[in-house]
């Protein structure tokens, strides 16, 4: 992305902010969703903008700008992961607790990709981020290692693996149907 | 980079691709740049913290680093070297007059033994009016240089 951009942003022009929103919220969205779920997928995005817009001035220089901006959604899906990390719990127990009670309602209907949905989610954290990233996010290895701060390497590896684990996932699946 | 996928991983990836088609509800759009805008015209950025921006030059790392810094210092000359910075104070009316007696004695016990040809004798005798009083004169032989209280 050129460079241009960054410093344009950099001194608080809401075009540039803007035509980056037309650029990246798409796939910004996409890859929240896959990191935290679809609820919290715009919220998300709506925190990193406000936050790139606050800290404004870091982005004079920047030279990746994708790069930086998708390092902002990783760090905003860990503070929201830690952040509801204990309401979950209570929503898990409440969950729990209806289950036992025979509260709980009728299952929700199967969607056609529940589970490759279901096989992702179940991705170690580190392979579930390259996957988001790449599909989702459609960084280069070369810009997830960017966002991971890891090497390349281990980016495409970790790919694979995550690829590897997901064709094993949904065999099983489809095997016990 | 390149890679290349065996074809059932590549299958998994298509596949991945497929359900990742872009959902985003239109209505984001103005509510991000809206709330983008609303951070543009605050006055202060806030800081990652949440601090206001006075509160965050006051402890900004380079301050608190300065501060330090100059402690450091201090303390390590105060441990070396003993070193404690004091005020010069001003002298004294009294305390010229008195140089000046005694500079007066000095120079005069000095004159008295002009005729000695060696000058050590005349800055030895110099010497020991000014020790008299509690004063350190400096003598080079001929003159008195100066006083030290």
């Amino acid at each position: 992305m050129a460079s241009t951009l960054a410093d344009s942003l950099a001194e608080g022009d809401p075009a540039a902010f803007a035509a980056l929103y037309d650029r990246l919220s798409l796939r910004l969205f996409n890859t929240a969703r896959t990191l935290s779920s679809a609820a919290d997928a715009e919220d998300i995005v709506h925190d990193v903008f406000v936050e790139l817009a606050r800290s404004r001035q870091r982005l004079a220089g920047v030279i990746d700008l994708e790069a930086y901006v998708f390092t902002m959604l990783r760090h905003a899906v860990s503070r929201r992961h830690r952040r509801f990390a204990i309401d979950r719990k209570a929503v898990g127990l409440i969950a729990a607790e209806r289950l036992r009670s025979g509260v709980a309602g009728e299952s929700p209907p199967r969607l056609p990709d529940d589970d490759l949905a279901a096989a992702v989610a179940a991705l170690p954290a580190e392979q579930r981020e390259v996957i988001a990233l790449k599909i989702d996010g459609g960084l280069t290895f070369a810009e997830i290692a960017a966002v991971m701060h890891t090497s390349l390497n281990t980016a495409a590896s970790r790919y694979r693996y995550a690829l590897e684990k997901l064709r094993a996932s949904l065999a099983t699946t489809e095997v016990q149907r | 980079m390149t890679h290349r996928l065996d074809p059932q991983l590549a299958a998994i990836e298509q596949r991945l691709e497929r359900a990742s088609q872009p959902t985003a509800k239109p209505g984001l759009r103005p509510r991000v740049l809206a709330a983008v805008a609303d951070a543009l015209h605050e006055k202060v950025p806030a800081t990652k913290s949440g601090w206001s921006g006075e509160a965050a030059v006051l402890f900004s790392p380079d301050v608190v680093a300065g501060t330090f810094f100059l402690a450091a210092t201090a303390a390590v000359l105060w441990l070396v070297a003993g070193w404690v910075p004091q005020p010069i104070a001003p002298l004294t009316l009294a305390e010229r007059g008195r140089i000046a007696g005694v500079r007066d004695e000095a120079f005069g016990a000095f004159a008295a033994n002009a005729h000695a040809a060696d000058p050590a004798p005349r800055a030895a005798r110099g010497s020991d009016v000014c020790a008299r009083q509690g004063v350190l004169c400096v003598f080079d032989g001929h003159r008195l240089l100066e006083e030290i209280l």
